[in-house]
């Protein structure tokens, strides 16, 4: 078996590359957007550098006016947005995707959201010291 | 080089566990510093002891038998909501919270998640 490469970034120390969370499973239909949710507070609160997107069916998490109180599941769409409330500065969103399934910018809750080409996210990927899929 | 290891998919449903494990070994016996494993939603439930297999892999007893070589932490959250006390847990693997995590991830030169969305 070949040796693991090595490869650490020319700018900045391991610890100033971001986590990178992405958001990929619909609402409600499995617990990772809601552990997801709960990760990227608990990162935020160690202060650690984290980016989160949502991408594929993931983007409905973003929806507004979801949850359903009857079946004990909370509203996500408002907690993912009240991540900033924690430092998380901006809410990305694939646009492909959200094109893909007829869901507008205006469709999403309120807060720093902002859509991003898949090339961006491609970058993201590169740059992040860990990616978490949820 | 430095790892660690989030496990997010609980034993025998997928494979993500059984995946996780040999690969924390081959990463061990290659020289690899695996810093931990952190068990992270149903990945808890590899960490419970009363794990029963018969004539197949016991998944409890192969992550409690790295735990003598490594970390490996359960979320204190995630078990309480599976109901996993600490007197379910195998011999090896601990409690922890999420500093655990963070840890690992400002200390590794690489960190892989197995499992997830």
């Amino acid at each position: 078996m070949a040796e693991l490469p090595v490869r650490l970034p020319e700018e900045g120390t391991p610890a100033e590359r971001p986590v990178l969370l992405l958001f990929r499973r619909p609402p409600y239909g499995t617990v990772f957007p809601a552990e997801g949710l709960r990760m990227a507070e608990a990162l935020l609160a160690f202060q650690m550098p984290l980016k989160v997107v949502f991408l594929e069916d993931g983007i409905f998490n973003l929806v507004k006016g979801q949850g359903n109180k009857t079946l004990g599941f909370g509203d996500l769409g408002s907690a993912f947005a009240g991540l900033t409330s924690f430092g998380l500065q901006e809410l990305l969103v694939v646009q492909e995707d959200l094109s893909d399934r007829r869901v507008r910018l205006e469709d999403l809750v309120q807060g720093p959201i902002r859509a991003i080409r898949t090339t961006e996210l491609r970058a993201l990927i590169d740059e992040a010291k860990v990616v978490m899929p949820f | 080089m430095k790892i660690g290891i989030l496990l997010l998919t609980g034993p025998y449903q997928h494979e993500a566990a059984d995946t996780a494990y040999h690969f924390a070994r081959a990463a061990l016996a290659r020289g690899h510093e695996v810093l931990g494993i952190f068990l992270y939603t149903d990945g808890v439930n590899v960490a419970n002891r009363n794990i029963s297999s018969p004539g197949s892999r016991n998944l409890a007893q192969m992550f409690s038998e790295l735990g003598g070589k490594t970390r490996v932490v359960t979320c204190g959250t995630c078990a309480r909501f599976r109901g996993l006390t600490k007197e379910c847990l195998s011999p090896g693997t601990s409690l922890g919270g999420m500093g655990a995590l963070v840890k690992f991830i400002q200390d590794c030169d690489r960190f892989l998640v197995f499992g997830g969305g």
